[in-house]
């Protein structure tokens, strides 16, 4: 196998790894019933808002 | 079965502590909870074949801090390394996938209640996760507390040990601190359960403050590890004085409950004399505002709660109850 044969199977080996990881993730994101947010704007005295978005 | 407490010297003594109605058989089902999640946490990270992983040896050196903090700390490991599996960053991807490298220095451990203590990065914008901001422990997003940053968490730490039954901050691992404010500007704090353990909130110099948030956002990651142990709410609707809107059962319930907390802690801080001045003054315009959106929801309360198990149930009603009869007699 040349060099660029070999660089070629590394990078697939790697994007396999990563892949891989990335579906393992998912099935356990999947599992627990996807993200629910709980936001919480305030201040005393100005409407206070629940489950807004933040800012980031 | 109230818990002891007790104060220092020439503070008044409250017999009961916030969130003292915890019932202990639902504690059960929530560690079991906790465990699965670190359990799975662990899987996951297991799973990538990464070459300096040391996982076969069981040698994770996060579960030294105990469950709370490792989990908390695992959760933002794996986040960190889908975003750098996503750019293809494998050098990156395997930093944060190893061992060595899952308690980052720049965390602080709180004293008095163990908790991995985070500082956003001011110049880094969050990757969104579901649709919060997220500022990730093992990313540049997240950095060394600063020394005012750290040490405003640690004494608000140091008063809900003072205040708090231990049982409500047992799903919460991390605080990452974000923005600072001043005490009565708007201010934003936030949980998600992608980070099932993590607390963001923006902070003040004020560390009754930031008990506040703490014990609110707590209120959620509890709440949602309950509901997990049991199930969730129906799509049933409600209206929400916090929001000014139908809510879902589920974000009515959340409400109800962290803001009934957030009353149980104002009040038990002016019992207690811990805050003075201007904080006093804070925590008494809030929980003034509070109790009267919970009395707004209460008549609505009964119904949402019939939608849930019987145990979480009994556990909002009795804090509902105690936050609107002033919450903490005085020995």
């Amino acid at each position: 196998m040349d060099k660029q044969s070999q660089k070629a199977v590394e990078s697939a080996e790697e994007a396999t790894r990563l892949a891989n990881f990335l579906k393992k993730v998912r099935e356990a994101e999947l599992e627990a019933g996807g993200p629910k947010t709980t936001a919480h704007t305030s201040a005393v005295g100005v409407p206070v808002e629940d489950t807004a978005k933040p800012k980031g | 079965m109230p818990l002891p407490l007790s104060l220092a010297e020439g503070h008044n003594v409250l017999r009961y502590p916030v969130f003292s109605t915890a019932p202990r058989i639902l504690g059960r089902q929530l560690e079991e909870v906790r465990l699965k999640r670190l359990r799975t946490a662990r899987a996951v990270l297991e799973d990538g074949q990464c070459p300096s992983d040391n996982a076969s040896q069981g040698n994770w050196p996060e579960l030294e801090f105990g469950c709370r903090v490792g989990s908390a700390v695992l959760e933002h490991r794996i986040k960190s390394a889908v975003l750098y599996a996503d750019l293809k960053d494998t050098e990156k991807f395997d930093r944060v996938r190893s061992p060595a490298n899952a308690l980052p220095g720049y965390v602080v451990l709180g004293e008095m209640f163990p908790i991995a203590i985070a500082a956003a990065n001011p110049n880094y914008l969050a990757a969104n996760i579901g649709d919060s901001p997220a500022y990730l422990i093992g990313t540049e997003g997240v950095q060394e507390p600063t020394a005012r940053q750290a040490d405003c968490a640690r004494q608000a730490l140091h008063l809900l040990t003072n205040l708090v039954n231990p049982d409500l901050l047992q799903s919460m691992g991390t605080l990452v601190v974000v923005q600072e404010r001043q005490l009565w500007d708007v201010a934003n704090s936030w949980t998600t359960t992608s980070l099932k353990g993590t607390v963001y909130s923006d902070w003040s110099v004020e560390p009754a403050a930031l008990g506040m948030r703490i014990v609110h956002e707590a209120a959620h990651l509890w709440l949602n590890d309950a509901f997990r142990a049991t199930y969730f709410p129906g799509d049933i609707h409600f209206p929400s004085p916090w929001k000014g809107t139908l809510r879902p059962a589920y974000g009515f319930l959340h409400a109800l409950f962290a803001f009934s907390l957030i009353s149980q802690y104002c009040a038990a801080m002016l019992t207690s004399k811990l805050a003075r001045g201007t904080a006093e003054r804070f925590l008494q315009a809030t929980l003034s505002e509070e109790i009267g959106k919970i009395r707004n929801a209460q008549q609505y309360a009964h119904e949402a709660l019939s939608h849930i198990d019987s145990m979480v149930s009994a556990t909002i009603a009795g804090v509902v109850e105690v936050a609107l009869a002033g919450a903490h007699p005085i020995t």
